[in-house]
């Protein structure tokens, strides 16, 4: 199948949940999704309110940073994997741990894909779609 | 990865305050340069509100160094995760030495948390690494637009 033949047959990409404690990179990401792709973006600053959105908002993809206080990015994963009604959204880590013996580890617990951490605004969108459509294809 | 993403990416960092104000010469096709000036504009006021919620966490940094003595993990802990976040914010903004110095202090916090070795020296070592960071962040406030 070719490239544009596969990307048609994709849905596109329509929500995404980002989930970082850091208000200002919350803002970052927003913007960066929202005025490249076209996404609608909703935060939070922690992974219990996450969990506590997730059953309202139901996006296609979330994002998590993996560091912090409280409930954090892996463990946030760990409880969404065990929840019958969000275990099937794709997780993707965002950090600036990025070394390959940690993106293996954050593979290995279940996410779609790991962005490091500092990323460039102008190509946030296109590295998340990237992933989608990773996920998105059989 | 093809090359022309590779090609993309090498060219499309957005400007930051460390940066020349110029928009590189080649952007993803997706961005228009007028949304790419919106994005510079916004890039630049999210940064100075980093700047001035740094400068107030300092403040918090100081408090933790202080209760090493009292809570040793627990300080230590809470000195990784805010070294962490500021690290990784001023990266995305551009304010590199800011984050280079306080990557050295998660660094240290991470290497004592691992040792468990809080000797009567390590709050003098934070609070000479935060002198050092509060000293850069007031530069870069200084510098501001």
């Amino acid at each position: 199948m070719t490239e544009t033949a596969r990307f048609k047959d994709c849905a596109p990409l329509k929500s995404v949940l980002y989930v970082d404690d850091e208000p200002d990179i919350r803002e970052v990401v927003e913007m960066s999704l929202q005025l490249v792709s076209g996404i609608e973006v909703s935060t939070c600053g922690s992974g219990t309110a996450a969990l506590e959105l997730l059953p309202r908002f139901k996006p296609d993809l979330v994002l998590l940073d993996v560091m912090m206080p409280g409930l954090d990015g892996p463990a946030t994963l760990a409880r969404m994997r065990s929840d019958a009604t969000l275990k099937h959204i794709p997780v993707v880590f965002m950090t600036a741990k990025a070394l390959p013996q940690e993106v293996d580890r954050f593979m290995s617990l279940g996410a779609v894909g790991v962005i490091s951490k500092p990323f460039d605004p102008m190509l946030l969108a296109s590295r998340v779609q990237e992933i989608w459509r990773s996920v998105a294809i059989p | 990865m093809s090359s022309e993403h590779d090609s993309r990416e090498s060219h499309s960092k957005l400007p930051s305050p460390n940066m020349p104000s110029k928009m590189p010469p080649s952007m993803p096709p997706s961005i228009s340069p007028s949304m790419a000036q919106d994005m510079q504009q916004k890039m630049l006021e999210i940064g100075a509100r980093y700047l001035k919620r740094t400068t107030g966490e300092i403040e918090d940094l100081r408090r933790m160094a202080a209760n090493l003595s009292i809570n040793g993990g627990e300080s230590l802990k809470e000195l990784e995760i805010l070294a962490h976040r500021i690290r990784g914010s001023g990266a995305v903004f551009g304010y590199t030495k800011i984050s280079d110095l306080a990557g050295e202090m998660e660094m240290l916090a991470v290497e004592t948390l691992r040792s468990a070795n809080i000797d009567s020296q390590l709050a003098e070592r934070f609070v000479r690494q935060i002198d050092a960071l509060e000293a850069e962040v007031n530069t870069c406030v200084a510098k501001k637009p």
